[in-house]
């Protein structure tokens, strides 16, 4: 099933992988006092984005039906099998880690990807459905700036962790929560699954390769 | 160093500030005579405290940041507090850690990774750049923050402030721990729990005793090393009288001997006078057996096992509401307990256009049979709400006009095997409960050891609880190490997911930051010719 035949991420160090990249810098126009001494090559390096691996998967989507953020159900198969490209991830709101820059990661490439972002649908499932109830999604999709084209899904305990077995991505409790991000052209019967923390241009760059052209 | 101090007046103050803050032990420089310092410090701390723990900058605007790279963050999406917990100790998730960063080891050499002390113009470059003393690379997940000169100083301040222990009630030798038993609760129920409160205790210092002794036994270095045990010490605070003299009752028992933490406790009343005294006093409560729960919304430092009776009511408001047709609810009650679950109910249906009818009735006469009828009659399609005990339902037989019927299982004591009630329409019972005939291993793993340590069990859900708050302390405060800080308790307990396998009763229960339920839904039964019936239970999250 899993046939690992994708390229890994690019192993050279962070600092050259983002030598031609224009990163936002975030002290610009601030802090005068600094900006003299700002070492700008040592904070390029220290900017670097983890390392993340690509592989090319089969999944069976299973036949449940969730709840989004306003407490409508979806049939996740229908969802996933529609026209147009696939963004996932898997979250929940009260985690303290990974979550958060998962989620701003997953806004930032709808930046990057700029006019076609339209084009891909996001969709966060949260692995906490207990508490992720409808209104707390949509607190949390507010929080950023999520809106059209991204849905944030909850249900059933059982449904969400069919879905997470589904996708290998269940690590047998959220505490072990893994950064896993699924990709999925229309049609498409494979996923390319992202495992790590890819940067916001990396995914950006991953949707336009993968799923745009 | 000097340079930039002199950049700003602002700044040059709040750096003094910081160093005279990094230099002395935080108690000590509350004290400090100099007002005008004092009054700085207090306001660094304060800036500092908001932005660690809700993102705002000193501005009042949201703090900025970027992420694994280019990643804009918002202060309100995402603070300090959200990877380093509220204690500044750190937190794991998968194979993400996040250091601790609270004064004492922030600004002190550390080994693991090798790094020099932190001072201000470091500690500035690691939030802004992302590089630690050494010039290291922080982790990517490290956000850097676009923070101004006061800002880095007012954040230092607090992080200064920060401990690493022992809070108040530890010491390198015990743990204070206190459980708060109010008068109402029957003598039996109570001797019943603090048994197993005890015991535990007993059997806890019985197996460390001789680690606690340990460390001034030895000739050598190596055995003359702190021990990481302590005695556990329980307290037993009963409270006695009207609910408004709670507090000052608290108050003396915590003058007398504040304690770590309070461990389980038991009320028939409502819980909120304690949750304020916690909240107060920064006590970590954990896991008391009271029905009403009465938690706060911004609450920190009480786990509850679940909402308890407003829980109750929130499930038949929603099964109201998936099975519509009643536009009348009368509600039935007597005593705290039922009160506060009518309360709950009659605040979540009024304003959804179901009106509300109250009959309360003295606990000492029997249930008004005849009023109750009469007021149903009204309406064909009127539902009745028992929030009365079990042996108040059997001369209800047949009585009742109610297109509807609900019952609270709380109420009946979770005593749902035996003939329930029968009526003409449907009844209901609200369970926030396991399934009765559900497999329930802690359940199991509890009764196993009252057994075996003699423990009779006459309370099931309130001993069963206590045993559970137990295994919740010791798990905590052994993963605490030798940072023995009331706040790790609760950054701890919201990481132990994998404590929610030995939770007995409770369905479904999930631990997180920011979560002080630990099940959150449950079912609505139904009663068929007088028989639970189980078989198409769905769960309800409200």
């Amino acid at each position: 099933m899993h046939d690992h035949s994708g390229h890994h991420a690019d192993p050279r160090p962070a600092a050259d992988r983002h030598a031609g990249h224009a990163i936002p810098d975030p002290h610009a126009g601030h802090h005068a006092s600094h900006a003299e001494a700002d070492p700008h090559a040592a904070h390029r390096a220290a900017m670097a984005s983890s390392r993340y691996s690509v592989t090319t998967e089969s999944y069976t989507v299973p036949d449940v039906e969730l709840i989004d953020e306003l407490g409508a159900s979806v049939a996740l198969r229908t969802l996933l099998e529609g026209d147009q490209p696939i963004a996932l991830n898997f979250i929940f709101t009260t985690c303290t880690t990974i979550c958060p820059v998962m989620t701003s990661t997953f806004a930032q490439m709808r930046r990057d990807l700029g006019d076609a972002a339209g084009q891909v649908r996001l969709i966060s499932i949260s692995i906490d459905p207990e508490y992720d109830r409808p209104a707390v999604l949509k607190e949390y999709a507010g929080r950023f700036g999520a809106g059209e084209g991204w849905t944030f899904l909850t249900g059933e305990s059982a449904a969400v962790f069919r879905v997470l077995d589904s996708f290998d991505a269940y690590a047998g409790s959220k505490m072990n929560h893994q950064p896993i991000t699924l990709l999925k052209g229309p049609g498409s019967p494979s996923w390319v699954r992202i495992d790590g923390l890819a940067s916001g241009r990396d995914l950006a760059t991953e949707v336009t390769a993968r799923l745009l052209n | 160093m000097i340079r930039t101090a002199a950049a700003g007046a602002g700044f040059g103050r709040l750096l003094l500030l910081a160093l005279v803050v990094l230099a002395c032990d935080p108690a000590d420089s509350e004290k400090t005579s100099s007002s005008a310092l004092s009054e700085t410090a207090v306001e660094g701390r304060d800036a500092g405290r908001r932005m660690f723990r809700e993102g705002i900058g000193l501005s009042g605007e949201p703090m900025t940041a970027i992420v694994t790279g280019d990643v804009p963050l918002l202060g309100t999406q995402f603070t300090c507090q959200n990877c380093h917990g509220r204690s500044g100790m750190g937190s794991a998730e998968g194979r993400y850690v996040v250091p601790s960063i609270a004064g004492p080891i922030l600004f002190a050499p550390a080994h693991q990774p090798k790094r020099p002390a932190y001072d201000l113009a470091s500690f500035a470059r690691a939030l802004r750049e992302g590089l630690d003393p050494a010039g290291d690379p922080l982790d990517p997940l490290m956000p850097r923050y676009r923070l101004s000169d006061d800002e880095v100083a007012a954040l230092a301040a607090y992080l200064a402030g920060l401990t690493i222990g022992p809070s108040p009630g530890a010491d390198d030798k015990q743990i204070r721990l206190a459980t708060v038993v109010t008068d109402g609760v029957s003598p039996d129920a109570r001797e019943a729990v603090l048994a197993v409160l005890r015991q535990y205790v007993e059997e806890k210092n019985r197996q460390t005793r001789l680690e606690s002794e340990r460390w001034n036994r030895g000739t050598t270095p190596a055995s003359r090393l702190p021990t990481l045990f302590r005695e556990w010490v329980l307290d037993v605070w009963t409270l006695s009288g009207p609910s408004d003299r709670w507090p000052e009752q608290l108050e003396a028992y915590y003058r007398e001997g504040p304690p770590f933490a309070l461990l389980g406790g038991m009320s028939d009343r409502s819980w909120n006078p304690i949750g304020r005294f916690c909240e107060r006093h920064e006590i970590p409560c954990l896991f008391p057996g009271t029905d009403l729960p009465d938690a706060e919304a911004d609450d920190f430092y009480t786990l509850h096992f679940s909402r308890g009776l407003a829980l109750e009511a929130d499930l038949i408001a929603s099964h109201l509401d998936t099975n519509p047709g009643t536009h009348v609810v009368v509600q039935v009650y007597c005593g705290e307990a039922p009160e506060r679950a009518a309360e709950a109910l009659r605040s979540v249906l009024t304003p959804r256009g179901i009106a509300v009818e109250d009959l309360e009735f003295e606990c000492e006469a029997s249930l008004p049979v005849a009023d109750l009828a009469s007021r149903l009659a009204v309406d064909p399609g009127a539902a009745a709400v028992l929030w009365v005990r079990h042996e108040r339902l059997a001369p209800l037989e047949g009585l009742l006009p109610a297109g509807r019927i609900y019952a609270s299982s709380t109420l009946l004591g979770r005593e749902l095997d035996g003939p329930l009630l029968s009526a003409e329409g449907p009844v209901f019972v609200a369970h926030p409960f396991r399934l009765p005939g559900e497999s329930d291993s802690a359940f199991k793993r509890f009764r196993l050891w009252a057994r075996t340590r003699g423990i009779e069990i006459r309370y099931p859900r309130l001993q069963s609880q206590a045993f559970f708050a137990c295994l919740a302390a010791n798990d905590a405060l052994t993963h605490l190490r030798r940072y023995l800080v009331r706040d790790y308790v609760l950054d701890m307990l919201d990481h132990a997911q994998g404590l929610a396998v030995y939770l007995p009763i409770y369905p479904r229960p999930t631990l997180g930051p920011g979560q002080r339920f630990l099940a959150k839904g449950g079912y609505v039964l139904p009663i068929v010719d007088g028989q639970l019936d189980t078989r198409k239970a769905e769960w309800i999250l409200p």
